[in-house]
């Protein structure tokens, strides 16, 4: 009786360690928040535009000057427009998957052989993974531009352009690649599961 | 003014009714509701592997063109 006791005891001590070991090991996968712009970087934007108001006073031509300027807010408005609403999208994605990886499991509990759709599910993890890194190293950037000739300001705020062009359209890359993939996820998980489980 | 028994027991059962009639009302009321926040949330969010079949394939990415209309048009008047 004693033993028995001790046996009963020891088991509801130790259930809630091991509960606590299982729901601490770290989640391969996370649900991704759509981004907000920081404090921070919006005064590093408008610190960057102090200093090419400042940079625009030795340009004559005061409506060039004033283009100038205008770009120079486009430019980091654009930026992070494309990435704030690029975050709502990829937050999306990881939702889908993290739902998939529901699906998953409960074919795997159903008997189903679960390893083509698995890799298939895996490979779109991997994909939002490396878009969500690349959005977020994207957005943290500003953007501006110096002048080395004020009677000619085109060129210099012609490259600052293409700068944020070029990042953007890689960022964006990242971002397709990874909607084909959990697209194809979404499809293999539909072609494993079918109806036989709808509307979980 | 003089109530008799018979009066007492008429305004208590019509109280009663009136608050079996509101309870009632009430509990339509909050079921009906809870009914259509149901039926709508369902439609939103099918979270069957079909459903999400469509949810991703109507993710649809804003072109980085789209965002370099004003830019570009601005940059010209520099040229």
């Amino acid at each position: 009786m004693r033993l028995l006791l001790i046996i009963v005891g020891l088991t509801l001590l130790l259930t809630p360690t091991l509960v606590n070991a299982q729901s601490a090991s770290p989640s391969p996968f996370h649900q991704i928040q759509p981004r907000t712009v920081g404090e921070e970087h919006k005064q590093e934007v408008e610190k960057r535009h102090n200093q090419v108001q400042e940079h625009l006073k030795q340009v004559k031509n005061r409506h060039h000057a004033q283009i100038a300027e205008k770009i120079h807010q486009n430019l980091n408005h654009v930026n992070t427009t494309l990435t704030t609403a690029w975050s709502h999208h990829l937050s999306k994605m990881s939702e889908i998957l993290i739902k998939l990886e529901d699906h998953l499991n409960q074919a795997a509990k159903d008997g189903k052989d679960v390893a083509n759709t698995q890799a298939a599910l895996n490979n779109a993890k991997q994909a939002v993974t490396t878009a969500e890194n690349a959005l977020n190293s994207q957005a943290d950037k500003t953007y501006t531009f110096n002048i080395s000739n004020p009677d000619h300001i085109g060129s210099d705020i012609q490259a600052a352009r293409d700068t944020l062009h070029n990042d953007l359209k890689t960022v964006h890359e990242t971002l397709k690649n990874a909607k084909e993939a959990v697209v194809e996820a979404t499809k293999a998980v539909n072609q494993l599961v079918g109806g036989s489980h709808e509307g979980q | 003014m003089k109530v008799n028994n018979k009066g007492i027991s008429t305004i208590v059962v019509t109280i009663v009714l009136a608050a079996i009639f509101l309870l009632g009302g009430i509990a339509y009321y909050s079921y009906g509701n809870k009914g259509e926040k149901t039926s709508e949330q369902s439609a939103k969010t099918d979270n069957s592997p079909k459903g999400l079949v469509n949810e991703a394939d109507s993710i649809e990415l804003e072109t980085v063109e789209a965002g370099f209309v004003e830019i570009d048009s601005d940059l010209k008047e520099l040229k």
